[in-house]
């Protein structure tokens, strides 16, 4: 396809050129008009020719395949407790096809923070299409398993300034997998189901910081121990609106290798439900994704010699959200046609005596302009509530763009 | 709460899970039982397809957005993150190459 067009293209560029440089560098020819043309003429122009060809092969594509697309987003928070702040981010997102089945791409991060721009990998995986129905990818990749990360996360996509607590603030699901995976879709009937199984260097259990013990540790990017996670997540389209689906990652062991707390097995599942459809005046969006978190219940600090042991949670957890959005997309004024209605419900449960605080929930109303298909500036306003901290409701602005 | 009951609920977890795949591959049988779909369906076109994959994310782009050599690669991407069968891909390919 491209191949055609730049053949065309240098065609045509030579077709047009060739007259305009023979009048200029042969001003005989401008009065050539009705005479014989010689074959020094044609020998001529074939010169003149393979000089533009020569000229415009310096400058047209080559025939790697690269693009260069991602997102960038800049703006405000103010939560009660917390100073207010701006904020900015750019994730550049490279894509490289050297052929039709190989697929490399790599999303980096690039996020103020502190005083300093907060770099990271967000995913580089490489991938191969084995079959129409089947696709090996290896690398780091978005989870699977997490429909949020993998396919709303981007701040251009993301109905809201910011993530669902259960993938932010108080993580309880990985939002990339170091390993890999096996995934695609497959027609049944008249609908499809796509599927994904992984392995992975998988989570890492917090076991000897104050703050943190009990907690899953997803960038394990040095696996602790020799034993790995697997995982995976089946989604079936009951309508081509509607997809709901199912995930399930197993560890049979997160403790660390140098850890002195005992082997601890983690299992986290989770449910999803997504529709986006057509309604009466424009279109509705609605999410629905909870995710279940299970440890071994193990003592932590077992023999003081930390400071804060020993200790033993209850080490299940869970956390999730449900989203609904509106757009009068099918009205005729311009301006509430571009805009969108939000709500969210977010939450996190996490074990008495959790070293981070307690259960916390929130619920967020945006309402977003949508000046391009890609270019949304939103507006929330957040309400928190948390067990044993001050509550810390928000507002937030932010304007995003996918390029 | 004790390392075995921690086992006992995992496994209960674990049942769980199972019961909800298995649940979502029954409702998928019933569902192509019944009213036609157009998703991933030899009938449904590559405009049909582009609409419904892309706008499950996220605002579909004008085709004329992206170049003919720029859209292999974002439908590459795509195939990848949204998991379009192989069909899906061709017919989205062949519209895109069409409208552009």
């Amino acid at each position: 396809m491209r191949n055609k067009t730049g053949t065309a293209a240098l065609l045509a560029a030579a077709v047009l050129a060739a007259p305009l440089v023979e009048a200029q560098d042969n001003p005989s020819s401008q009065s050539s008009e009705g005479q014989e043309v010689t074959g020094e003429d044609i020998d001529y122009l074939q010169q003149r020719i393979d000089e533009i060809s020569a000229l415009l092969n310096t400058v047209k594509p080559g025939k790697r395949r690269f693009l260069l697309t991602g997102y960038g987003f800049g703006g405000f928070e103010n939560a009660e407790g917390d100073n207010s702040s701006f904020f900015a981010g750019f994730n550049p997102i490279f894509l490289w096809t050297p052929t039709d089945r190989i697929l490399f791409e790599a999303e980096v991060e690039l996020e103020l923070e502190d005083s300093g721009t907060n770099t990271a990998l967000e995913y580089a995986q490489l991938s191969y299409v084995l079959s129409d129905e089947v696709i090996l990818g290896v690398g780091k990749f978005l989870n699977p398993a997490n429909v949020f990360q993998e396919r709303l996360h981007p701040a251009w996509i993301n109905k809201l300034p910011d993530k669902p607590l259960a993938f932010s603030s108080k993580r309880i699901q990985a939002s990339t997998q170091l390993g890999v995976q096996v995934h695609g879709a497959v027609p049944v009937g008249s609908t499809k189901m796509n599927y994904a199984v992984y392995v992975s260097n998988g989570p890492t259990l917090a076991t000897d910081a104050p703050g943190s013990f009990g907690q899953l540790k997803f960038k394990d990017f040095e696996d602790g121990n020799n034993s790995k996670a697997v995982g995976g997540r089946i989604g079936v389209f009951l309508a081509p609106e509607l997809e709901v689906g199912a995930s399930l990652e197993e560890t049979s062991n997160v403790t660390p290798d140098a850890s002195a707390v005992a082997d601890a097995e983690a299992l986290i599942y989770s449910f999803d439900v997504n529709y986006t459809g057509s309604v009466p005046g424009g279109t509705l969006d609605g999410r629905a994704q909870w995710i279940f978190s299970d440890v071994d219940d193990v003592t932590f600090d077992p023999s003081g010699s930390v400071g804060f042991g020993p200790r033993k949670l209850d080490n299940s957890r869970d956390g999730g959200y449900v989203q609904v959005a509106y757009r009068p997309s099918d009205s005729q004024s311009p301006i509430l046609s571009k805009l969108e209605g939000v709500a969210r419900y977010d939450s996190v449960n996490l074990p008495a005596g959790a070293p981070e605080g307690g259960d916390e929930s929130r619920v967020t109303f945006g309402v977003n302009f949508w000046s391009t298909a890609s270019s949304v500036f939103k507006v929330a306003y957040q309400i928190d509530n948390q067990d044993g901290a001050p509550d810390s409701d928000a507002v937030m602005f932010e304007w995003a763009l996918g390029f | 709460m004790n390392k075995q009951s921690g086992k006992t609920r995992r496994w209960a977890s674990l049942a769980l899970a199972t019961t909800g795949a298995l649940s979502l591959l029954f409702l998928a049988a019933c569902s192509s039982m019944g009213a036609a779909s157009t998703n991933g369906s030899p009938q449904a076109s590559g405009s049909q397809l582009w609409s419904q994959n892309c706008s499950r994310c996220h605002n579909f782009r004008s085709p004329s957005e992206f170049s003919d050599a720029e859209w292999d690669m974002a439908l590459a991407h795509m195939r990848v993150r949204a998991n379009l069968t192989g069909e899906e891909y061709r017919s989205i390919r062949e519209f895109l190459e069409a409208s552009n």
